[in-house]
Order: C-alpha cells, then structure tokens, then sequence
C-alpha cells in the first residue's frame, strides 16, 4: 500500500512537470499547443541514449543535455507553427508530436524501433543512487524537479517576461504595436515549456528502466492539456490540482485494490465523464477564473 | 514644414475589394494631422498599413525618408510610431499600472528575457517611466484597478496613455473622441494639443467634426480609398467635393 | 501509375466522407468535434451487428444495405444525443470547454465500444463478391467500386442539398452570419442538430465502407478520425469542398509517397502531418479556407 502511495506519488510528480509546461504555454501565453508528449518524449529517448551508451554522463551533464534537447526541440516546433492561431496551431503542433513519434518507431538504429530502450541504469546524485527500486529516494528527487522549476516558473510570471506573455495573451495585436517581438517571446515560452517535459521524460526513462514510443502518443498530449484546464487555466496551483485529480482517478482502482475485477476501460469511461461533467458545470475549471474573460 | 511620413501610391485590396487605392499621403512634422471620410473610405486601413499590422498590395511607405514597407509592427513601434485602436484594444485582466509598464518593455528586449535570471534596475526605471504617463493623464489613482473594470472614458484614456509610454514622435489615433461625452472630448483635445506643443506629431482618425475642426491644422480626406481633399480645416470644409463626399450631391445643408 | 492514383482515390474518398462531418460542424459551431470519429465508429458496429443478425434471414447484398441505414441511423441518434448534452449547454463557455468536452466523449465511446465489442477486429463476412476485375493493367476490386460509387454519390447529394435546399441555405447562413441567421427567424438549434445529423450519417457510412476492408475495432474512429480531420484542415475547415478537395489530396499523396516516391512504410502516417504542416504554412486558413483578418 506504502510503495502504491509512493509511486502514485512519483507518477503525478512526472505528469505535474508536463502540466506545469502546459500552463506556461497555453495559461500563460494562450497558445494551444499539443505535442508535450513528443517534447517528454524527445527528454526520455535522449537519457535513454546517453545513459544506455558506453560512456554514461553524470546527472549534471545528462540534465543539461536534456533541457538543451528539450528547448531545441521547442525552438523547431515553435518556430514554423506558432505564426497558426488557436485550433490551427494546436492540429499543427500535435502533428508534429506525430512526427516525433512516428521517428521513434523507425529509426530502428537509435531508438530501438516498437521495441524502444530498455535497460536504462539507475544515476547517482552525490553519494545517492537514484533508482526506481528505492521508491521514496526517487520520489524526493521527482519533486525537488516540480519544485525547483514551479519556484523558477512564479518568479517568471512575476517577471517582465512574464507580463509580456500575458500581454500576449490577452491581446497579441496590441502588444505587437506596442513593440514587443511576439514571436520571439512565443518561441521562449515554448522552449522553457517543452525543456520542462523533457525534464518530466528524463524522470520517466530512468523511473521505468526502458522507453517505448507507444508510450508518447498524442492522448498523452491531450491528458496534459485536461489537466491543466482540470484544474484552471493560467494558474500553477491548479495545474497541480487538475494533474492529482486525473492521476488519481487512472490509478483508482488499484488504489481501491480492484485492478483486477475492474477493466482498464472503466477507468478510462470514468475519465471521460469526469471530464465532460466538469465541463458542464465548470468550464472553467476547478479553480479557473471567472469566465468572462477569455471569450476571445 | 517637413515631412514626417508619406505614402507613395498605397493600395490595399481585399479580394476584390479596394480599401485603399493608390493613396500618396504626406504627414507633416509637428502638427495635428486629421484623417477624416465616409465609413468605409479606408482610413483604418491605411492606418493599418502604415503600422504594419496590415500588408498592403502595392506601395510605399516613408518613415523620416526611410522606407519601411513590410515592416513589423514592433520593429515599427520602435522607430517611432505608436498608435491606439477604433475598438480598444487593452490587456483586459491586467492592471492599469501593468499595462502602461508592457509598453516599455521595448526598452530592451534582451534585458526583459535577462529579467528571468536576476533582478536588474530596469525594473525601477519602467515604473518610473509608466508612473510618469500614468500621472500625465490622471490615470495614477487607478493604476491597481483591472483595466476592464475601468469606465469607458478612463480605458479610451489608459490607450493613449499606454501608446504614449512608448516614447513615439508620431503617434496614430484611431477614432480617439469615440463614445466620450462633451466634457471628455474637450479634455482630449487639450492634451492633444499639449502633445503636439511639446513636438509630437499626430494623425486622428475622427468622425467628431468639432475636434477635428479645432484641433487640426491639416486635414486629408479619403473616400473609396482614395484622397479627394487636402488642406486647412477652412479649406477643406468649403471644398465641394468634400461636401458631396459627405454629405450627397443634392444635399446642401452644412454642418 | 494509374492504380496508384485509383487506390489512392478510394482511400481519399474515406478521408473526405469523415472530414465533411468535421467541417459541417465546424462551420457551425466554430468547434473540433473530437469525438467524431468515435461516433462514426459506433455506427459501423450497429451495421456490423445488424448485418449479422439478417444475413441469415435475407440476400447478404441487401443485409448490407439495410446494415447501412441502421448504422447512418444510430450514429445520427448519437451524434444528437451527444450535442444536446455536451456540447449545447457549452455554446458560449470559454473555446477550450467544447474541445475538452468532446475529447471526454470521444474516451467514453471508444472505451465503452472496446468494453462491449472486446477489443478484438471484427469484419463484415462477404455482402458480396470481392473477386478483383482487371481492366488491362488496372486492378479494381468490387469493394473499391462501391466505396468510389457511393462515396462521390454521398458528396454530390450533399453539394446539391447545401445550394438548393432550404434547409441547406440555413446552413450556410448559420455558418457565415449566425447573429443575423438567428434575427432572420432561423432556428439555429435545428440547424445545429440537422448539421451533426448529417455529418455523422455520413461518417457512419465511411465506417462501413472501409471497415469492408479493414476490419471493425474500438480505435477504428479515433484513427481515421485524425487523418480526416487533418484532411478537412487541409482544405481549409468549414469549407465543404475544401474537405473533399483535402480529403482525395490526403489520399492519393499517402499512396503515392509509399508506392512511388518510396516513403518507408512505417512513416506513412508522417505524410499526413507534413502535408497538414506545410500546407498551413503555405496557406493559415487550408488550401480553400477563406482568410478572414482578424478586424482591428
């Protein structure tokens, strides 16, 4: 029961980094994007690659590399599709997550095809092996991640660039004419939001011991993007909650210690209805602002 | 006088449909330029060309004898020109203080992305410079209200304070006297006129012909798209076709 | 050459069916109806289920017709169901409310067809002979007739239902001037219901179609769903033509980039996401989508 708590634990530290990159990119800057599971995945596949090679680098370095991966892969993506508005972008962008995976599965030579990276050794923080067996070691190191970058990302909502992204998002033409380089600060809140889900990738590859690309696709994307309107867009705390909520609602019935008599679809039903009812009632959010402004 | 900005043969179609027709305008240094015509005679959008939030289809645009066709808005901004919108166009959910502050981000791009890893005193000089348009246009008492939640007149105001706060020698007015009553346009007019005092030169787009009248000393007239009239207010109100522009051949009324 | 172009047709024609259903309620409700491909899914199941039951009463040709309607029936009901409950009490909630709403739908109906039907492919048992006819050097089988035949019959009816028709011009006017629709005594909630009437019946028959081929299973919708979905941004979305113009175009540029161009396999869905990314590059609003400027 412990260990199911702690890994329920690791799990929505993992998703909480996806949707914290999330809402910096769809809350805070209104872009409706949906490829954070290409960018978790690009995070995974590179830890995977550096840590199954001959020469594994140390955590240092693995995790500068992976936010580096992470934010070029944001730049390429954000680059060409963030002049689309709204739906547009947001087919675009999950297009490329597409693409992504798409990779993974046949660039055999790299990634290892369907049959993805396996073996990925556990890392050493200082004196502290990090692996999946010492659950409760493992979950400390999860959420020094969600903490370190919620800390890094309220001192940027504070921040000049901050209020340049809400300019953005409240009115781009304005902003633009009142000399702010839209573009420029799209692509930056992208990068930092895909360098984030590379981040939660890197957890996942090492806490899993092995990636596979089935386990990116797009309705990981779309179970993100739930979260954080779950809970309430433009807010971190909510994303938090709107994340712990469709976690706990997937690992229901292994909480309740009913996996086995109830099928995974049932779960998956219940999530939907969730999801459809909470639109209903509130659509927006859990904790959402009113919902007057963002009728837009 | 000099020329500020000009125009030279700027179209803009839409489809079929020509809003601005090889139109060669010529704004002046120093004065209050009043861009006026029928609805639909495509002043908002040659306003829009020229400030690049619109690509036109043909022509040039003249900035201090630059040519900045093409251009972005920002990069347009940053020359010197600034504008405000027919329909307001303000960060609605952020404060008033907030707002004048986005428009001197342009300051330094590059220390607005440094500002995520320390603080630096560009911060103090933003406010101090936002607080200075803010007191300006008697907007500092309202600088923690949501910009929303501001009455009309107070939002049309914050605009042009916001504008301003980008330092421009050329500022564009898009139907600024817009639903403010008598009292508001008269203090619009005297801050205008303070602008223009201090070396600001202006361009309005206004249907209200009272500001118009007394607050220009030139004025361009556009109907189809194209310049039917130019001259001092005196001129231009007795220009015919001005008044049939207006006003329909058989109709001799005046204003 | 020409047996590319002829398979390549056939499939697009699939794409094209399922893509008008997208646009018709795109043009109306300004919305991505995410579950539409499941909706359409479900259909193909009642035909499945229909069919079997008659075969062994009646002539299999004419079970199938009669599987046909049933299926366009209950996709219909559903797809009604689905509006009144989802998605009109959200017509004036903040944008992302709809899409997260349908995408519940969509993990509901997917999970509760998988939980029913198992997720095992099922097929449709001969309606009737697939013997392939050669004409020279051209391979046609029965099947790609008949989803030729019936699929440019479905799209010419429709083209001549939307100009002539009453019902057809209300249509239109909702899509292009809903205030002014609304203020002309159109009743737009009728409207609305008709336009996923329709756009789902004919989703359902595309389901049918291809299921000949391929088989019937729970993710059936969700994976020609994305592709015609892509297919009807490609053509610009809410424009009908635009979504059978996208749909053949997507089509025969799989097959093509497979057959002749040698794409690997295994990237033939990136074919799909590449077009869709540089067609929007191209052209923001899809090949025939008009580019309304946002008024400033």
């Amino acid at each position: 029961m412990i260990s199911l708590v702690l890994l329920i634990g690791i799990y929505f530290g993992i998703y909480a980094l996806l949707a914290l990159g999330q809402n910096l990119i769809t809350g805070m800057t209104g872009l409706l994007s949906l490829c954070q599971a290409a960018f978790m995945a690009i995070g995974a596949y590179t830890t995977a690659i550096i840590l199954t090679s001959h020469h594994p680098l140390p955590l240092a370095e693995l995790i500068v590399i992976v936010v580096f991966m992470g934010s070029l892969f944001g730049a390429m993506i954000g680059l060409p599709t963030l002049r689309l508005k709204g739906d547009y972008l947001a087919i675009a962008s999950l297009g490329f997550g597409e693409i992504v995976k798409n990779v993974l599965l046949n660039a055999d030579k790299f990634t290892g095809g369907p049959m993805g990276i396996t073996h990925i050794p556990s890392v050493q923080l200082g004196r502290i092996l990090i692996s999946p067996y010492d659950k409760s070691v493992y979950l400390i190191f999860v959420w020094g991640f969600v903490g370190v970058i919620l800390w890094g990302l309220f001192r940027l909502q504070r921040s000049r660039f901050g209020r340049a992204l809400e300019a953005i998002r409240e009115d781009e033409v304005a902003a633009s004419s009142l000399g702010l380089n839209t573009t420029l600060y799209k692509v930056v809140a992208f990068m930092i939001g895909a360098a984030i889900s590379a981040l939660a990738g890197m957890l996942w590859a090492i806490y899993n011991g092995s990636v596979i690309p089935q386990s990116f696709d797009f309705m990981l994307s779309i179970m993100v993007l739930c979260m954080v309107v779950l809970g309430g867009l433009g807010n971190y705390f909510a994303a938090l909650v709107g994340t712990m909520v469709i976690v706990i609602i997937s690992e229901l019935p292994r909480l309740l210690g009913f996996s086995v008599l109830i099928p995974a679809q049932l779960d998956q039903i219940l999530f939907g209805l969730i999801l459809v009812i909470l639109m209903i009632y509130r659509p927006e959010g859990l904790l959402g602002r009113p919902v007057s402004k963002r009728n837009s | 006088m000099t020329t500020l900005l000009s125009t030279q043969g700027l179209s803009r179609s839409f489809g079929g449909i020509v809003a601005v027709n090889d139109l060669n305008l010529q704004i002046n240094k120093g004065i209050i330029t009043g861009l006026i015509g029928p609805n639909g005679a495509g002043k908002t959008t040659s306003f829009n060309c020229i400030t690049g939030l619109d690509s036109p289809t043909g022509g040039r645009v003249f900035f201090n004898d630059r040519d900045i066709t093409g251009f972005s808005p920002p990069r347009i901004n940053r020359l010197g020109i600034a504008r405000t919108f027919q329909n307001l166009r303000l960060f609605r959910d952020m404060t008033v203080f907030e707002n004048v502050m986005v428009a001197r981000h342009h300051t330094s791009s590059f220390s607005t992305l440094l500002s995520l890893l320390r603080i630096n005193d560009e911060e103090k000089k933003i406010q101090i410079a936002a607080g200075h348009w803010l007191e300006r246009l008697g907007l500092w008492t309202h600088r923690d209200e949501r910009a929303q939640d501001l009455p009309y007149g107070l939002q049309k105001r914050l605009e042009l304070a916001r504008a301003m706060a980008t330092e421009p020698t050329l500022l564009f007015l898009d139907e600024p006297a817009a639903g403010l009553n008598r009292t508001e346009t008269e203090q619009l007019m005297t801050t205008l006129r303070d602008f223009r005092d201090e070396g600001l030169s202006i361009v309005i787009i206004e249907h209200d012909m009272h500001l118009i009248m007394n607050v220009c000393e030139q004025i361009t007239v556009l109907n189809f798209g194209q310049m039917i009239g130019q001259g001092t207010p005196k001129q231009v109100r007795t220009n015919p076709l001005v008044i049939e522009a207006y006003l329909g051949k058989d109709d001799h009324a005046t204003r | 050459m020409l047996q590319h172009l002829l398979n390549g047709f056939t499939v697009g024609s699939i794409y094209a069916l399922v893509a008008l259903g997208y646009t018709l309620v795109y043009g109306v409700l300004k919305f991505i109806n995410f579950a539409h491909g499941d909706v359409l899914m479900i259909g193909t199941y009642i035909a499945l289920i229909v069919f079997n039951f008659l075969r062994t009463f009646i002539e299999p040709s004419i079970a199938f017709i009669i599987a046909i309607l049933a299926g366009m029936a209950s996709s219909a009901l559903l797809a009604v169901l689905i509006e009144r409950v989802a998605y009109r009490p959200l017509r004036h909630a903040p944008r992302l409310a709809p899409l997260l709403s349908a995408i519940g739908l969509s993990v509901i109906l997917s999970n509760t067809a998988a939980l029913i039907f198992g997720t095992k492919s099922q097929r449709f048992e001969m309606p009737f002979n697939n013997t392939p006819i050669h004409w020279g050097n051209l391979v046609v089988t029965p099947y790609q007739g008949l989803i030729l035949l019936t699929s440019l019959t479905m799209m010419v009816l429709l083209h001549f239902f939307i100009k002539m028709t009453r019902t057809g011009k209300a249509m239109r006017a909702v899509s292009e001037k809903p205030m002014v629709a609304q203020l002309m005594g159109i009743d737009t909630d009728r409207i609305i219901r008709f336009t996923f009437i329709l756009g789902s019946a004919l989703g359902a028959v595309a389901g049918i179609l291809v299921s000949l081929d391929y088989k019937v299973y729970p993710t059936l919708g969700s994976l020609i769903g994305l592709k015609a979905f892509i297919a009807a941004v490609i053509g610009g979305i809410g424009n009908i033509s635009g979504a059978m113009l996208g749909g053949i175009l997507l089509g025969v540029l799989e097959t093509y980039g497979v057959a002749v161009l040698g794409i690997p396999v295994g990237y033939k869905d990136s074919v799909a996401f590449v077009l869709l990314i540089i067609i929007l590059l191209w052209r923001p609003s899809g090949i025939l989508g008009s580019n309304k400027r946002e008024k400033i």
